[in-house]
């Protein structure tokens, strides 16, 4: 009978470091959406460059050399998940700061709000990288020189035909980053870059 | 040449013993295994808390993070003598308020007069993040009702199984094992009053972002089907349903959104109350009512809330005063005492250190 119990025992905890092998994204103990390897390959991006282009996983075989979208503000090119510290210090003080914890866990997503564009991040540790980049008026044009107000056909003459489309919005994608327009009448309403963290 | 009858007995007492000794070694390791919400995420003790209580409140508040940092039930019963439970658990969609209901309906002891629904989750068509999918379901009760909610919530490529047997879900905590899981071992630590989870601390607003426009501003065909889901039910149950969004500046609530639920409630002759719109009735300040810049109110803030929405509620619908009942008094006097006992605490932490550190009421 102890015999019988003793295997039981060490079945359950082989069970239990069996299981540990797999591959399985939901088995972080506390369910947290705190994302905590969202850098796409790059273990912590722009820790020593801050504009260092360099958040492509070049292990990744399906990526292709295209640029992935980022914006042009002056000199500065703000990249898509670079650390917001290295923005700032380029950009300057924002007019104002949002957090937005969630409902319950540690980190907090931030916005960044300037003049004419907002910077919204995503906590690793104590750093944050940029996720969201959302114009908010006509001042600004995309890299490629697209701003609120430009047509449809400026937009596709300037992002080429191949896009995802749905109740007015085109989203062109090149590896973890986008560029959504959002058309209303033809016009651009409204424009936005994003990027896909790891696990979402 | 057969078996005996006293061996064949021998080798069925072993069977069993094994069986028996591998339910109590495995559902052991289950119970060390799955998180105790006592010092991180504490929210996600919520949902389970309900059935430690009486479970006889004439009003069910269901809802995100909107209904359970929001509204005080204990000003409910101190000025109207409402007893009133918060279903609220964070990022909670509208299919989840609906099995939330259910759940509620089917263990309560007393059924509820009223259902209080906050509408901020109708921007959700689809299940979002396993994580928040756990923080609801996995504190309900087994049942038929639990499995249907994990049904319609879980994400694609989320394991059935794990919803029902949670080892296999947080099986690599045995790797991080900490004292917390020891000391919660046999009891789970009180996170809430009644579902109210307490903030005494002030983060005044001092900048609310711009909204981001949105393609399409119509409601989903799962939420919707939801929504109406929930009103049968209450209907079923003549149960009056109350629909609420709750004064809180971000995330934005678009006036799209809210047109349509105006038109749902003036359709089915509901109350609607969006309390964006009664900032200055309910008295609330956002340099002194919100613990994180807006996005919640303290409780400070609660307790004008609710004392506004109490009014409310108490002129238009019939609820009993309880608070000289005896069946109910001695009760909500000792979840008052141990409100109070909280925010003075977390005030003279405050005082003392500039922040607040305890959250849990035992």
């Amino acid at each position: 009978m102890r015999r019988f119990l003793v295997l039981l025992f060490i079945l359950t905890l082989f069970m239990l470091v069996a299981c540990n092998d797999s591959d399985d994204s939901t088995s972080d103990v506390s369910p947290t959406p705190v994302v905590t390897d969202g850098t796409n390959g790059n273990d912590n991006p722009n820790t020593d460059n801050p504009n260092n282009g360099d958040i492509k996983n070049t292990d990744d075989p399906n990526i292709d050399d295209t640029p992935l979208f980022s914006l042009s503000v002056g000199d500065f090119v703000v990249e898509m998940n670079m650390n917001v510290e290295y923005a700032l210090a380029a950009l300057g003080e924002p007019l104002g700061v949002f957090e937005a914890p969630s409902c319950a866990f540690d980190g907090v997503d931030r916005i960044f709000q300037y003049q004419n564009f907002q910077l919204l991040t995503y906590p690793i540790g104590d750093d944050d990288f940029i996720h969201t980049i959302s114009f908010r008026n006509d001042l600004i044009r995309t890299t490629e020189g697209i701003r609120i107000g430009s047509s449809i056909n400026d937009v596709l003459q300037a992002y080429g035909d191949e896009y995802e489309y749905d109740l007015g919005l085109y989203r062109f994608i090149r590896d973890r980053t986008s560029i959504e327009f959002l058309i209303e009448n033809d016009i651009v309403v409204q424009i936005i870059y994003g990027y896909t963290i790891n696990n979402q | 040449m057969g078996l005996t009858r006293g061996s064949l007995f021998t080798i069925y007492f072993k069977i069993a013993v094994a069986v028996i000794a591998f339910v109590v070694v495995f559902f052991t390791l289950q119970r060390l295994l799955v998180p105790k919400y006592a010092s991180t995420a504490i929210e996600g003790g919520l949902i389970r808390e309900y059935y430690n209580s009486p479970m006889n409140h004439d009003v069910i508040f269901l809802g995100d993070c909107e209904v359970y940092a929001n509204f005080s039930p204990i000003t409910l019963w101190e000025v109207y003598g409402i007893t009133s439970y918060i279903r609220g658990s964070p990022q909670q969609l509208i299919w989840h308020s609906y099995y939330l209901l259910e759940d509620t309906l089917h263990f309560a002891n007393v059924k509820p007069k009223m259902v209080v629904l906050n509408v901020m989750a109708m921007q959700y068509d689809e299940p979002q993040y396993e994580p928040y999918n756990r923080l609801t379901i996995d504190g309900m009760r087994l049942s038929l009702i639990k499995l249907r909610a994990i049904r319609s919530s879980r994400l694609e490529g989320e394991d059935y199984l794990s919803y029902i047997l949670p080892f296999f879900r947080y099986k690599d905590h045995w790797q991080s094992l900490s004292s917390e899981d020891f000391r919660y071992f046999f009891r789970n630590p009180q996170v809430s009053i009644s579902g109210f989870m307490i903030r005494s601390d002030t983060v005044p607003v001092e900048f609310i972002p711009d909204p981001i426009r949105l393609p399409d501003y119509k409601f989903g065909d799962k939420a919707t089907h939801y929504l109406n889901k929930i009103l049968e039910l209450t209907k079923e149950h003549d149960i009056e349903l109350v629909l609420v969004k709750a004064p809180v500046l971000w995330p934005y609530w678009f006036e799209q959104w809210d047109e349509q639920i105006i038109a749902f409630a003036n359709d089915n002759d509901l109350l609607y109350v969006n309390f964006l719109h009664h900032l200055d009735d309910v008295g609330l300040d956002f340099t002194q009512h919100t613990f994180n810049a807006g996005l919640h109110l303290n409780v400070f803030g609660a307790q004008l809330l609710s004392g506004y929405f109490g009014g409310i509620i108490s002129e238009n619908y019939i609820l009993p005063d309880r608070r000289e009942d005896a069946g109910f008094s001695a009760y909500w006097e000792e979840l008052t005492k141990q409100y109070k006992h909280l925010i003075s605490k977390q005030l003279e932490e405050i005082k003392e250190t500039g922040s607040i550190h305890s959250f849990l009421i035992k």
